[in-house]
């Protein structure tokens, strides 16, 4: 029988195991191979102290470019252990996450050991192998190099494959040799037609308990991929081209199955949105709603995930009962502006009633929710803008109540392309070409954020840098000042800053801010 | 001004339990109902049970209760957001037994915190200070527990978020945009 081994990398929240991990192990065993799974993210935290792990933290993130003699010998070390006992299973293939962009260097790290010591197939996956690989220290530029995480770490031998996409169906087709399958190596990748097929999540082995849970253990679960919406700044159409969902009892079955088997009662949904489809999103609270009245062992089944904001027309209080009688316990829910105009142009086409309903229903049936903003849209206008601080006012009772449990305002637009937004209508997106030379020693791991910044719309030229800037800092003191809980607004700021500070330092330095200006109103 | 609303379970003996609120009369229907409280500005919540008399128990040829006028409050809203269950729990009741209660029961508690049930015409209140949200805010964050601070100390602002206001990095941000 083949062996497969998993890696998890940092840096990921210590919530929850991965649900990669537990994916890929089903999937393999569906193919006769063994599965093990190896957190290096949690295997790491358990043996280092806290300070070392806040420095790591901050390496993996970018903060800081370099460690200290004393962690990096820890880390060699912990690391070096670590890929020994992996490679002392003799696994025929070891397949490593890079879960987001946040993931980058510490897979970078990881694959390097592995390397060294493993001249077998390596495969990598996950949303960070998009990523690019500007932020690597081997990378010493501002390029706006259009090739991939993957690609690069592909290049230069690393991995023998890397799957994009969704993973699954790839997996178990290379498992069975078949290398040459949608999604492997730089293939387009083909989406997956029927989530019911994949096996149920494997977490034997990286058991929830085990996890450093905020409030209580969990585990992950995706019921659809892909997105019933195509908004203008969102990635996800490209990634999923078609909306796809699990049947309500295939869902079901999942949740019985992680109670069962697990002891959990949060699942945390992985989907863009809970509610894409409403018939099946009904059905599965309607079950869970069942389940939770005749089976005391599911009565505290909770579930949170990410939603999106419906006009009135799309759903009844009585969704919203049902919901809270399923176990909605926080949705995640990108507002995005509380300007309808910049709304309607992200295609989203609720209205500013539509969202004081989906507040209001949250409020009565005691659902959190998390809003998510966009600061500096092209098409913002001072008006638009306006309306973002009347949002703060507007729905205030709802924050120092827990309903809006955090808002979190972003970085404010970072964009690459521009075709899909022009798409719309009212944009012309001008980029600066030497935007990436007005960084010298940019941090490396901001520079895929600094460098979406060089960008202005043509029809709305006030809304330059320093503007969207200062709208985000004015946001960000009217939520302090109303008392508004905000999630990770010093990491942003931070960023911001030292994006801001190496423009400062590198082109200006000594000099007015009328020459910044000069040097970022390029239109 | 705040707007209380409560979902009550009650049932009735002889007559209905009724609630006086800043001098208006409620009366508590059979079963589960909402019952909106009239809109207050006060620092403190007080309901008082005042209609209950001893012939509203009533009981069998063998002693047993078989009809009885008592409620309690399920779930607690304030101006139409639902309130995390620490604030039903929180209410003090002051019971004014009945005498022949009293005879039986002469160390029956003068006050009960977290009532579960209403059977004796009393008071129940609640109290905060200055703004009801702005204290409830406070309240509710100083009750959450967040486990594996040591492991994450950064979950608070992560997962939580937090009212920081960064004070440092506007105002360096500030400085370099001259803003």
């Amino acid at each position: 029988m083949k062996h497969f081994a998993f890696i998890n990398t940092p840096s990921v929240e210590l919530e929850r195991p991965p649900a990669a991990a537990a994916v890929i192990s089903a999937c393999a065993k569906s193919v006769g191979w063994t599965c093990d799974q190896f957190d290096f993210n949690l295997h790491l935290n358990h043996a280092v102290d806290s300070d070392t792990w806040q420095e790591l933290e901050q390496y993996w993130r970018c903060k800081r470019l370099e460690l200290t003699a004393a962690t990096k010998q820890k880390l060699d070390q912990v690391l070096g252990d670590f890929v020994d006992n992996i490679v002392s299973t003799n696994p025929d293939m070891i397949g490593v996450t890079v879960f987001s962009r946040m993931s980058v260097m510490a897979a970078w790290v990881v694959l390097q050991a592995l390397r060294a010591k493993y001249k077998g197939k390596i495969v990598i996956g996950g949303s960070g192998s998009y990523a690019w690989p500007c932020s690597l220290p081997s990378m010493d530029t501002n390029s706006l190099d259009s090739s991939t995480f993957a690609d690069y770490a592909h290049k230069v031998g690393l991995v023998n494959y890397f799957i994009q996409g969704d993973g699954e169906e790839a997996f178990v087709e290379l498992l069975n040799g078949n290398e040459t399958y949608p999604g492997i190596n730089g293939q387009p990748p083909k989406q997956i037609e029927n989530l019911n097929t994949l096996p149920l999540p494997d977490y034997t082995g990286i058991e929830p308990v085990n996890y450093f849970y905020t409030y209580e253990p969990g585990i992950y679960i995706t019921a659809s991929r892909g997105c019933v919406r195509k908004c203008s700044f969102c990635n996800i159409p490209e990634m999923w081209p078609k909306f796809k969902n699990r049947t309500a009892d295939n869902v079901i079955q999942e949740i019985i199955n992680g109670k069962k088997k697990f002891d959990v009662n949060l699942f945390h949904f992985t989907d863009s949105l809970l509610n894409g489809n409403m018939k099946v999103w009904r059905e599965i609270n309607y079950h869970l709603k069942e389940l939770k009245q005749s089976d005391p062992d599911f009565k505290d089944i909770k579930y949170m995930g990410q939603f999106i904001c419906r006009t009135r027309l799309d759903q009844t209080e009585s969704d919203w009962e049902l919901m809270a009688a399923g176990g909605a316990n926080l949705f995640v829910t990108g507002i995005e502006s509380f300007s309808h105009r910049v709304r309607k142009h992200m295609g989203k086409n609720y209205s500013n009633a539509d969202i004081d309903f989906h507040f209001k229903m949250s409020a009565w049936y005691g659902i959190k929710n998390i809003s998510l903003m966009f600061i500096g849209y092209p098409t913002e206008t001072l008006e638009d803008h306006e309306c973002n601080i009347e949002f703060l006012h507007r729905y205030r009772k709802y924050a120092l109540s827990g309903v809006i449990h955090a808002v979190r305002w972003g970085y404010t637009g970072m964009f690459r392309e521009s075709g899909k937004l022009e798409k719309f209508g009212d944009v012309k997106i001008i980029t600066d070409p030497d935007f990436s030379k007005k960084f010298n020693n940019l941090p490396q791991g901001i520079r895929d954020i600094a460098l979406g910044f060089g960008w202005i719309n043509e029809f709305n030229p006030t809304l330059d840098l320093r503007e969207r800037i200062r709208r985000r800092l004015e946001l960000h003191e009217v939520s302090v000042k109303l008392g508004w809980p905000q999630t990770r607004s010093r990491e942003e700021l931070q960023i911001l800053y030292n994006i801001l500070e190496n423009l400062n330092r590198n082109q200006v330095d000594g000099q007015d801010f009328e020459e910044l200006e000069t040097l970022l109103d390029f239109h | 001004m705040n707007q209380f609303t409560l979902e009550t379970h009650a049932s009735w003996g002889q007559t209905a339990p009724q609630i006086r609120i800043n001098n208006q009369i409620l009366t508590i229907p059979e079963g589960t109902n909402l019952i909106e409280l009239p809109a207050q500005d006060l620092e403190t919540l007080t309901i008082d049970f005042f209609s209950k008399q001893e012939s509203d128990t009533i009981v069998n040829e063998s002693g047993q209760i078989v009809a009885d006028t008592e409620w309690r409050i399920t779930t607690i809203w304030c101006d139409h957001i639902r309130l995390e269950s620490w604030f039903r729990n929180d209410a003090v009741y002051r019971p004014k037994y009945f005498s022949g209660f009293l005879e039986n029961y002469p160390d029956a508690p003068a006050e009960i915190t977290a009532p579960y049930q209403f059977n004796f015409c009393g008071t129940i209140n609640w109290q905060w200070r200055g703004d009801f949200w702005e204290w409830y805010f406070h309240e509710k964050n100083s009750r959450e527990v967040i486990n594996f601070l040591d492991k994450d100390p950064d979950r608070v602002w992560k997962f939580r978020g937090n009212t920081e206001s960064c004070d440092d990095l506007v105002t360096g941000i500030r400085n370099i945009l001259n803003l």
